[in-house]
């Protein structure tokens, strides 16, 4: 059985002219975990402790409780790198919740992948607490097989002086459905969106971030770098939202898009909401072909324009995973990455 | 002449509407030096630019053979493929791609496919002759560089890609003393090493001070209006181009 849900829907339903707030996927009930409480020392927990609003926003929360999956928490060995690095087969659904108390430094890695031949549907909804003062570093990476159908979701509130650095690496493969929003509920709390991504043979990435801003002097940056080819479909929908009150807070949203031919469809929607006066909101985006200097400077030293342009497409993945804070994390997105293209 | 590796003729080319060369010939044999001088605005890097084959350089007559082919009839990552190389008087900055990853994938490219040991080996050798701190090799390609810096790593892929033949425009323009010596160096290097062809864009003498040159040519107004030896330079130097000029 599969139920047909609405998600990435923008704060303001008004805002659809360009169709954006009526994207629908379709996910199967039954879907199971991939991640048992066992194999991380987690625990389950009641979901009533866990109520955070994700980007994904709240059908899929129900969703995810009619189908039964149970929030895992999971506490983590300090600083140490706890990764869940997962070959999906099958349907499947999961919450992980993380908590990071004063002071604490968290460093979590998620990596979603499939053999090309399974067709399944992987959901992953991360949901985090940043306590005050303490540090969160997400990264997570995407890279579907052919018939993988990927929803990833996060919510996270962040206290004071607290901040959440979620880097996420989308890479060639079949579909995926993103979503994150954090509540800048602490002053001077400051959060990070960054995502590298391509895309090309038809495949779609539907994305929604939100940084809403709750508290004095918060801080919010999100950060989208891309390569789009062949019939691609992106749709970024970029929310920052100051709510009144939330003085001397500072916002900024930029993307960084290469459209490597005129066969692909690139929605962008940045939004910036504000209650109040005093703070400083920017959207900044460079969007179209790659510099026909850069192309040239390139084949010049006898590389193909195709493999030029795959150079520019691998370098809009890295831009996001050098910015990984965790060494380890890190070096092993930039293998998956630096395999993926020697391969080719 | 020994071998000849380039051969241009009556070559024109313009950029839109307007003609820049207009019938220029020249001729490069196997292992030459030839220095090419000229006013600002007379067609030098145009001439560079049209031997790489961009795009926007229009040839509307005339021939090129490098090395017994019709260089026009080739793309321009076929015409390096065949040994054909430049320095750009203003290299292009290449956000997000590593001087090591640029240069190791251009060397794949021209058919040297080397382990990352390897090339790390091959590369620091050639980075000591130009000066180059290693750290460089994780830099992404020419961002935030000096423009000095811009040019030795102009040569720095000289030394690594090893051409046939190589344009080297106004490489030691911009630099300080030291760099056009450590710059002049690195191109002695190459000539000595592999033995190629070069055709030196300068306005200036420093950066031939370590090298042989076979052949000078004057350009003005799209055309080659002078040629000599060696001397050629020494007398422009002191009286300029002004006699070249047509009124
Ligand atoms: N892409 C271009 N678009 C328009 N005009 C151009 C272009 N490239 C060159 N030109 C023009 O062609 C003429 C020759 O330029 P070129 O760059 O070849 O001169 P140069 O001899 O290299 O001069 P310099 O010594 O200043 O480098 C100039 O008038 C220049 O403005
Ligand atoms: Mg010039």
């Amino acid at each position: 059985m599969a139920e047909k849900i609405k998600i990435n829907s923008l704060v303001p339903p008004t805002w659809n002219r360009l169709k954006v707030n009526d994207i629908t996927v379709e996910l199967p009930l039954g879907s199971v975990p991939a991640v048992s409480a066992a194999e991380t020392n987690g625990k389950e927990v009641d979901p009533s402790l866990w109520q955070i609003e994700t980007g994904c926003g709240k059908e899929l929360t129900d969703f995810l409780e009619k189908n039964g999956t149970v929030p895992i928490f999971i506490k983590t060995d300090g600083e140490k790198l706890f990764s869940i690095k997962k070959k999906y087969d099958k349907n499947s659904a999961d919450i992980l919740c993380f908590e990071a108390k004063e002071g604490e430094t968290l460093n979590i890695l998620t990596d979603m992948t499939s053999e090309d031949e399974t067709e399944c549907t992987a959901i992953l909804k991360v949901l985090i607490k940043a306590g005050k003062n303490s540090v969160v570093n997400l990264s997570q990476l995407v890279r579907p097989g052919k018939g993988m159908k990927v929803v990833s979701d996060i919510g996270s509130v962040a206290e004071e002086g607290a901040k959440i650095n979620m880097i996420q690496v989308f890479m060639d493969g079949s579909d995926i459905s993103t979503g994150s929003r954090t509540a800048l509920i602490g002053e001077n709390s400051v959060a990070e969106n960054r995502v590298g991504l391509v895309r090309t043979n038809g495949q779609t990435l539907d994305m929604n971030y939100v940084m809403k801003h709750l508290a004095k002097c918060t801080v919010a940056n999100i950060d989208v770098t891309g390569a789009l080819s062949k019939n691609a479909q992106k749709i970024f929908r970029g929310t920052i939202d100051f709510v009144s009150g939330c003085t001397g807070s500072d916002g900024a949203e930029a993307e960084n898009m290469l459209l490597l031919d005129n066969t692909i469809v690139n929605k962008t929607v940045p939004l910036i909401l504000c209650t109040e006066e005093s703070v400083a909101g920017a959207h900044g985006a460079t969007i179209g072909r790659p510099s026909e200097d850069i192309v040239f400077y390139m084949m010049s030293r006898g590389i193909s324009k195709a493999k030029a342009l795959q150079i520019l497409e691998r370098a809009s993945l890295e831009a996001a995973a050098n910015q990984i804070d965790d060494a380890d994390a890190r070096d092993y997105v930039l293998g998956i990455i630096a395999e993926k293209y020697v391969g080719d | 002449m020994s071998q000849e590796i380039l051969n241009i003729e009556k070559l024109c080319v313009s950029i839109g509407e307007k003609e820049i060369l207009k019938g220029l010939d020249l001729k490069i044999g196997e292992g030459e030096t030839h220095v090419i001088m000229g006013p600002n605005g007379a067609g030098k890097s145009t001439l560079g630019n049209t031997l790489m084959g961009k795009e926007e350089y229009e040839v509307t007559s005339g021939k090129v053979t490098f090395l017994g082919e019709d260089l026009l009839e080739m793309g321009t990552d076929e015409r390096a493929k065949k040994g054909l190389f430049m320095t750009f008087q203003n290299p292009i900055e290449v956000p997000g791609v590593r001087v090591s990853e640029f240069i190791r994938n251009s060397c794949e490219a021209l058919g040297n496919k080397m382990s990352l040991w390897n090339f790390k080996e091959t590369a620091l050798e050639q980075m000591k002759v130009l000066n180059m701190d290693p750290s460089y090799l994780d830099r992404e390609l020419n961002l935030g560089f000096s423009g000095g810096e811009k040019k030795k790593a102009e040569i720095f892929q000289l030394l690594m890609l090893k051409p046939r033949l190589a344009i080297l425009d106004e490489t030691d323009s911009g630099l300080d003393v030291d760099a056009v010596r450590t710059v002049s160096e690195g191109v002695r290097v190459y000539h000595e090493r592999v033995g190629g062809s070069l055709i030196i864009i300068t306005h200036s003498t420093k950066i031939l001070e370590s090298l042989d040159v076979d052949r000078v040519h004057v350009i003005c107004d799209g055309r080659v209006v002078a040629e000599g030896d060696r001397k050629l330079v020494d007398e422009i130097n002191a009286n300029g181009f002004e006699k070249y000029i047509k009124a």
